[in-house]
């Protein structure tokens, strides 16, 4: 059990729009940030923060920052905006996945956290019926 | 500081999924002498447990090579239970393809108004489904009060911008006009496309310095471990 303790875990947090990704890498506890990259952060078009390039990009951004915390072993939360807006994470959600794995990182639970409204607010026009 | 792997834990990151899909979908989802469901348990590396009444527990497994592979098993099976036949949901196994299912219910409430809405999206003898479908290559479903598109990411967003407009009640000619626009920025964007895509191997090679030696499939990807 004491060679159990070595392993350090984290979570990262993933938003996902059509416009931007955010990936947010944090204790287990959720509550002390390690590390936040966004799509807007390594590209230079501001509309393509939110492309599966970019998405790629940051997540290997952050995977080099979780390595050199000692951290490679993460849990996912991807969430896409939700509410009354947009209920499935955008293109950047899977790019960074697989780059996150790719870098070397061990993925445990991946877990989709958008959030659903209990009737909520009244929807922007282009989701309104 | 060496790191030594406690194979205790392996059991606790194995992912699972359970939803709900249509009673009279769960036969296809099974297919002939259960092929369905060996080829996605197959492709994914999951293992799936498919009950009478629709409901779908799907689980990893050691054997997959892929994070995302229980997500992917999940989006399928959702493609199915929204009427998708098993070829087209298989599609999903690549990165590249994306399942997008619009509720009808949000745009109407009565079953008059629902059918109706549906009916606008078929179109007469199905000529509206089937014109989003050629003009956008990406493939729709309508089955009950849902509306299921499967295909290439900016496919899929063209295509539900389209269903979106006929649900909110914009004509028909307005919509294929829009379609005709969306088209010609596809074909100018594939165009660009194949700039960026060094810049990707650039990037690899940065990650990792035998990326030169490693082949890689187009639709696979292999899991490093640099431990």
């Amino acid at each position: 059990m004491a060679e159990q303790k070595k392993e350090k875990w984290g979570i990262v947090h993933i938003y996902s729009s059509y416009n931007n990704t955010i990936i947010h890498a944090t204790d287990i506890t959720g509550a002390e940030t390690i590390a936040r990259v966004s799509g807007g952060r390594v590209t230079r078009n501001q509309r393509d923060e939110g492309s599966p390039y970019a998405a790629m990009q940051a997540a290997f951004k952050l995977a080099e920052v979780l390595k050199e915390r000692g951290i490679e072993n993460i849990h996912i939360k991807v969430r896409a905006p939700g509410g009354s807006g947009q209920k499935n994470p955008g293109p950047g959600a899977q790019a960074a996945i697989r780059a996150l794995a790719r870098a070397g990182l061990r993925i445990g639970r991946i877990e989709d956290v958008t959030p659903v409204p209990h009737d909520g607010t009244t929807p922007k026009k282009r989701f309104k019926k | 500081m060496v790191i030594i792997m406690v194979f205790g834990n392996i059991g606790q990151d194995k992912s699972i999924e359970i939803l709900k899909i249509p009673k009279d979908r769960v036969g296809v989802l099974i297919g002939k002498k259960g092929n369905v469901k060996k080829t996605i348990e197959k492709e994914l590396g999951v293992k799936l447990e498919i009950d009478a009444d629709g409901t779908v527990t799907i689980y990893g497994t050691d054997k997959q090579k892929d994070p995302l592979a229980v997500w992917k098993a999940r989006d399928i099976v959702r493609a199915i239970g929204r009427g998708f036949n098993p070829e087209i949901a298989l599609k999903l196994v690549s990165d590249e393809y994306v399942l997008e299912v619009i509720d009808i219910e949000d745009y109407a409430s009565s079953d008059n108004s629902i059918r109706r809405l549906k009916g606008r999206v078929i179109g007469k003898e199905g000529k509206s489904r089937r014109y989003i479908e050629s003009l956008t290559g990406a493939n729709v479903s309508v089955y009950g009060n849902t509306v299921a598109i499967v295909g290439e990411h900016e496919p899929v967003q063209i295509a539900k911008e389209a269903v979106e407009m006929l649900l909110r009640g914009a004509s028909h000619a307005k919509t294929y006009k829009f379609l005709e626009r969306e088209r010609q920025k596809i074909k100018r964007a594939r165009f660009e496309l194949w700039k960026k895509k060094s810049d990707v191997d650039e990037l690899y090679e940065k990650m990792n310095p035998n990326y030169e030696e490693i082949e890689i499939e187009e639709d696979e990807d292999e899991i490093e471990d640099e431990e």
